[in-house]
């Protein structure tokens, strides 16, 4: 029975092995130093100069909005794909389906618009 | 490759669209710049919608429409009469909440539209939860239920205790749907079915013996417990209930538990039904410590909102005993309780919404002092609702108890049903304080130094008494004594819900 | 018109005076609403007769008839309908509550004339009456149940009728918590039966009678006992009759006397047909009943509250009562109910009027000499007590002996019974003319005198006569006013009528000579055993209550009577052990207390403390109450432990339930 379980383990390997490699991709192509850098390397400018940049930067809140309402969109859209290329195979019902899904969509848009969600702040 | 289409009855799923498709109307309509459309057409429309759900589920009746049959399955949304009662309790809980919140402040700090669509989501979400025969419905009903009530706790955005309430109903709840969707996966695992006849039949053969499935079952049953504030699941009511905009404690209370048990009873009593000898001590162990755990805690409580929510966990251990039964029976009194607990509490809530707005002193038990005299308006409803809650004759409350132990006698849980009683008698310590503190108490003096600060629900501008609070808590008070004397046409539907399953 | 039609109409008189009260009393002027709420009991009453009338005029077998308005609860296991069951029983039992609600009702017109919650009053009472009319005239469990638990109810609301009193919310209290221990008692019997029987009428029970024999039909019933002693003040659950004296007079009168209190009587005479099954469950109530019969009567002949005595007195009768229909003596019982209602209700309305001209003093330590300043309430309280003594030819003596006549002829150990029975008839008559002599013979008081020179005597400041405590006459105390039966036109017209009832009243059933109660009876008791005592032992008996009864109002007499009780003070220092243990009442309360009341007092703190503390609290430090002050430091709050911790006892629960079913498979 764990047998069902195999296509789960083989992609949960898969995706911690690509994410591993694309992480360490990194240091086997980038350039390399053989000798430890000074502390005055270390130092986001060698000029001397304190960062204005502070660790705890604040990113604007409108950042993450817009953010997620591209995300959101963009997924939803991604949805169509599947139907679109099967639609002949699903029929009218699909169709109608897809026309409901588009219509919610607008009017979640019509929504964060009218809201100002879009507008920068 | 040809895809046959699924089939839905549309007729059957008029209630739900009507409730979704009022959520879309009143989040555009709340869009709009007119202020009197924000503040008097959002929440008409919505109530045009919570009404429309209850029209189209009474002309549903009896249909025991099947939507949404895929080839060779069962149909993953079942409108029968247990799912139509629960669409009842949630409609008219939709319609009094949108009553009592039309002139409080959260609509208004949330924005109307938003805070209506909500609503009407989230009673979209328990229909959908009551009437799922697939738990991958089931699972979707109650996130649908949930998310929106999440949001809606924190309504009053600028109270900290709303965004307390939020928060910990956020966080806890997660955990709890998290434990029922583990639950759900390992039925699924151990049955190899996600419809509840296929569970049936894969539990059939399982019963007693199998892990898997007995695991699943209980993290199920303390996904729902949680929803339905069955102890030691229960932590976050008090809280939640006090915190939360008084409105939408209203709603949760009744709505979110009829959904809950409308759920709890057709999982169990029909997926689960062949290991009901595994799950029903349980079950009964779990009552008895939830109404002790309840009246336990009610007392001593001088928030009403927080003795309505301890309170509200006792009535959860009342209602587990005609689900621990599994008949049919059983069915019947759990849905006639709940729709009679939908009754007293609103009654209950619309008093305490309109003194939160006479008076400085917010949900605190002297808020209500003296209005014998000065509301009887106010007082009656409190007192019917708190009379039956207590479960004294001649209310609904009443008979609603009695034929709960009945369920529980006859299905050989007669200490429970003797548990039931206790409770019951002990829950007379704190109702009564209620009571007394109207009817024997002087008005506690507005103006005072000690006064707590005005909370963010009252409203100076409403210091007079508001008709829509009043029609409400008259209303239910009525309703309460009408079915406490004359029960049968009630008592009719709950059995139409009860014989809905197919049990005995 | 039918006797079931009558029936109804019986009920609607009172809730229709209840809601009419209830709704537009206020607007009524004067003394109206109480007019208003007396008609709706005699309306009550007259149906009361015509539907006796109808029933007299049927044959024997068609007088148990059954009426339904509508179907209360019909479902596939309960049956419940909106019925009566007019038999002879509850037509006797609609016959006496009405009739004497009626005259407490009109005694009440005057007697609470001055009291600010007059429409109050009339409104409770008058839904008192419509509940317990309910409760005799229910066909059936559930009605049963809704009587009983609307009478606890009204009694509550009575006995807490002055709401500013201290001790009278106590007291009312203490009566709704033992009330409703009895209705929880009566609920579950009553399932215990239905579980059996599967019906939850009467007569479909009792059909059925014959095949539920079995330890779940001696459950049942001696839970419908546990609610029979709470209703009916039985040891152990009667502390709550002598406080409740703390209601108005015209309540301890119609409610702790002569209707309410005996529910339970009526309860074990319905269900004898289930009793008759259950020799265990009639053998408590027997015992029990004697038990209570004894004790409350020696706590009687010490007693120094007026009231106080009258209620022990009464938890003595109903004992009596309860011991008789628990063994058998149905119609005795019934018989001694009925007088008892006649001369108890009498007594106390004399003690209402006595304790008026007293300005609201209820101790007898300090009454004296009111003979000649009462005339009328002297005469009304000997006719009471000559009743209550068992001196022939007054009611009470037929009623008493027919009892014990019945309980003796059981044989066996019931003999007993008998003995403790007519040791008890000698108390009770020490006990009751203790009273009478203490108030009213030796030397005036202050008030006497002042009543006997044509003026009541009024208190400048009141006070509550339990404790001392400084009172005003708004609404919530006792109103200015006193009235007392002398110059008061309806109190001695409902007195009068009591008197000549107690006086009579034993003509329904006199040994040898008339039948009337047991003929009419018949047919509610009609499978029920006969006893048929041998003519020595009616003789015997009668005899013995006489002499017992006469030599106690002697010996109260000597003790009392003479030298303004010098003997009964050397007495009691005499023997101050037995004194003390009886002035605390056998120390009952102490021992419920002990029993019961400090661990409940404990659980509720466990409750309040422990439970909020750990629970809700414990997890809250800066979490609920800490917001408020924290202000700003509120997200951090809300995130800090006691989220955790509830998250942690969620996991503690999960753990357990899965536990649970690891453990089944």
């Amino acid at each position: 029975m764990l047998r069902t379980y195999l296509p789960a383990i083989v992609f949960v390997g898969l995706g911690t092995l690509v994410g591993a490699i694309f992480t360490m991709m990194n240091s086997w192509f980038g350039p390399k130093r053989k000798r430890t850098p000074t502390t005055f390397k270390q130092d986001p400018y060698e000029c001397g100069l304190p960062s204005e940049v502070q660790q705890g930067f604040r990113f604007g809140i409108s950042f993450y909005l817009i953010a997620m309402l591209f995300i959101l969109f963009d997924i939803e859209v991604v949805f169509l794909y599947p139907v679109a290329v099967q639609l002949r195979a699903f029929g009218t019902f699909a169709l109608i389906e897809t026309i409901v899904f588009i219509a919610l969509l607008v009017v979640a848009f019509v929504y964060v618009w009218r809201r100002g969600a879009l507008e920068w702040r | 490759m040809k895809h046959e289409a699924p089939n839905i009855d549309w007729a059957g799923l008029s209630p739900v669209i009507a409730l979704l498709g009022g959520a879309i109307v009143v989040l555009l309509a709340g869009l709009l710049r007119s202020r009197l459309v924000r503040e008097r057409a959002v929440p008409f429309l919505a109530i045009v919608a919570f009404g429309a759900s209850l029209g189209l589920g009474i002309w549903q009746w009896g249909e025991d429409a099947q939507v949404f049959i895929a080839k060779g399955s069962q149909a993953t949304l079942a409108f029968d009469e247990l799912t139509l009662m629960v669409t009842f309790i949630v409609a008219v809980a939709g319609i009094a909440t949108v009553l009592l919140s039309w002139r409080a402040l959260a609509p208004r700090e949330a924005a109307h539209g938003e805070f209506y669509a909500l609503l009407l989501t989230s009673a979209a979400g328990m229909v959908a939860m009551a009437g799922a025969q697939n738990l991958v419905t089931l699972f979707l009903g109650l996130e649908l239920l949930s998310v929106p009530l999440y949001v809606l706790c924190a309504t009053e955005m600028r109270r900290e205790r709303s965004l307390e309430s939020g928060l910990k109903y956020l966080i806890i709840g997660s955990t709890g749907s998290a434990v029922f969707l583990y639950g759900l996966a390992l039925i699924y695992g151990a049955t190899g079915g996600t419809d509840l006849r296929e569970i049936a039949t894969g539990a059939a053969g399982e019963a007693g013996g199998d892990v898997l499935l007995l695991t699943g079952i209980g993290l199920t049953i303390v996904g729902l417990g949680f929803k339905a504030s069955v102890a030691p699941f229960h932590q976050w009511t008090p809280d939640g209930y006090e915190g939360a905009p008084t409105p939408v404690t209203a709603f949760m209370a009744v709505a979110t538990k009829a959904a809950a048990f409308g759920a709890m009873l057709r999982l169990l009593d029909v997926g689960l039904i062949d290991a009901q000898p595994d799950w029903a001590p349980l079950l009964a162990i779990l009552a008895t410590i939830t109404i002790v755990v309840g009246n336990v805690g009610a007392l001593g409580q001088s928030s009403l909102k927080r003795l309505l929510a301890w309170s509200s966990v006792a009535q959860a251990g009342y209602l587990l005993a005609g689900v621990v039964v599994a008949s049919s029976l059983g069915v019947s009194a759990t849905v006639f309780y709940l729709a009679v607990y939908t009754m007293m509490n609103l009654a209950a809530f619309a008093v305490i919404v309109a003194r939160e707005r006479e008076t400085p002193w917010g949900d605190d038990i002297a808020s209500v002092a003296g209005i014998g005299v000065s509301r009887p308006a106010l007082a009656w409803p409190l007192t019917i609702s708190m009379l039956s809650l207590a479960g004294l004759p001649a209310t609904a409350g009443f008979i609603g108890k009695f034929y709960l132990i009945d369920a529980a006698v006859d299905g050989g849980y007669t200490w429970l049903g003797i548990v039931i009683v206790i409770g019951s008698m002990i829950s007379l310590a704190y109702y009564l304080r209620v009571v007394a503190a109207m009817w024997m108490r002087a008005e506690v003096a507005a103006v005072s130094a000690t006064a707590q600060p005005r909370l963010a629900g009252a409203d100076p501008e409403a210091e007079r008494p508001q008709w829509e609070l009043y029609l409400v808590a008259i209303a239910a008070g009525a309703a309460t004594i009408f079915f406490g004397v004359i029960p049968s046409p009630l008592f009719d539907l709950a059995t139409a819900a009860g014989r809905s399953l197919g049990l005995l | 018109m039918s006797a079931t039609t009558a029936a109804w109409l019986v009920l609607a008189c009172p809730l229709a005076g209840t809601i009419l009260l209830g709704l537009f009393g206020r607007a009524l002027p004067g003394r109206i609403p109480g007019l208003v709420g007396t008609a709706a009991i005699a309306g009550s009453f007259v149906f009361a007769i015509l539907a006796f009338a109808d029933l007299q005029s049927r044959g024997e077998e068609q007088r148990q008839l059954v009426s339904s308005l509508y179907d209360y609860a019909v479902t596939g296991s309960i049956d419940v309908q909106m019925s009566i069951l007019v038999d002879p029983l509850s037509i006797l039992m609609m016959l006496v509550v009405s009739g004497v609600s009626m005259l407490i009702h009109l005694y009440s017109v005057a007697y609470m004339g001055g009291d600010r919650g007059y429409v109050r009053f009339f409104a409770y009472l008058n839904f008192f009456v419509f509940s317990m009319l309910l409760l005799v005239a229910a066909g059936n469990f559930f009605l049963l149940i809704v009587g009983w638990a609307f009478v606890g109810a009204a009694s509550y609301l009575l006995i807490s009728f002055w709401y500013r009193r201290t001790t009278a919310t106590a007291a009312g209290i203490k009566a709704f918590v033992i009330n409703v221990v009895g209705d929880v008692g009566l609920t579950l019997g009553a399932f215990f039966i239905l579980k059996e029987s599967g019906t939850l009428d009467f007569l479909g029970t009792f059909k059925q009678a014959e095949e539920i024999s079995g330890a779940n039909l001696t459950a049942g019933l001696i839970l419908l006992l546990v609610g029979a002693f709470a209703k009916s003040a039985q040891i152990p659950l009667h502390t709550w009759l002598p406080d409740a004296m703390e209601g108005p007079t015209p309540v301890s009168a119609l409610i702790h006397a002569a209707t309410m209190v005996t529910a339970g009587v009526y309860l074990i005479a319905r269900m004898h047909p289930l009793f008759e099954q259950s020799a265990a469950a009639a053998d408590v109530g027997t015992i029990i009943g004697a038990v209570t019969l004894f004790v409350a009567a020696t706590i009687g002949l010490v007693a120094t509250d007026l009231k106080r005595v009258i209620a022990y007195s009464t938890m003595s009768q109903i004992g009596y009562m309860v011991m008789g229909v628990s063994a058998g003596a149905y119609v005795a019982g019934l018989f001694h109910l009925m007088t008892h209602a006649f001369f108890k209700a009498l007594l106390f309305m004399a003690a209402g009027s006595l304790i008026s001209a007293m300005g609201g003093e209820q101790s007898l330590d300090r009454m004296r000499g009111f003979r000649k300043a009462m005339p009328f309430t002297f005469l009304c309280f000997c006719v009471g007590g000559l009743a209550l003594a068992g001196v022939p030819p007054f009611s009470g003596f037929f009623s008493k002996d027919e009892i014990l006549l019945v309980v003796g002829d059981e044989g066996g150990w019931h003999w007993i019974l008998y003995v403790v029975g007519y040791v008890t008839a000698l108390m009770t008559a020490i006990y009751t003319w203790r009273m009478i002599f203490r108030a009213f013979f030796g030397d005036p008081v202050p008030e006497a005198v002042e009543l006997e020179h044509g003026h009541i005597h009024h208190v400048d400041v009141p006070v509550n006569p339990a404790t001392g405590e400084e009172e005003d006459t708004d609404v919530g105390f006792p109103g200015p006013e006193h009235h007392i039966a002398e110059r008061a036109l309806p109190m001695k017209i409902a007195m009068g009528t009591l008197a000549v009832l107690a006086t009579v009243g034993g003509v329904v059933l006199i040994p040898k000579t008339t039948t009337w109660l047991d003929t009419f009876l018949e047919p509610t008791f009609a499978d029920a055993p006969h006893h048929d005592p041998s003519d020595g032992m009616i003789w015997f008996g009668l005899a013995l209550g006489a002499a017992l009864g006469v030599l106690g109002i002697f010996i109260a007499y000597t003790i009392w009577g003479k030298a303004n009780g010098e003997i009964a003070v050397r007495l009691r220092e005499r023997m101050p052990a037995v004194h003390r243990f009886l002035i605390n009442k056998w120390y009952f309360d102490e021992l419920i207390e002990l029993l019961v009341v400090r661990p409940a007092g404990w659980f509720g703190r466990f409750g309040q403390q422990t439970f909020e503390r750990v629970f809700v609290n414990g997890t809250l430090v800066g979490g609920t109450s800490g917001i408020v002050r924290a202000g700003s430091a509120a997200v951090r709050a809300l995130q800090s432990g006691f989220l955790r911790a509830y998250a942690a006892l969620l996991l503690v629960g999960l753990g357990a339930v899965v536990l649970y079913f690891l453990l089944q498979a």
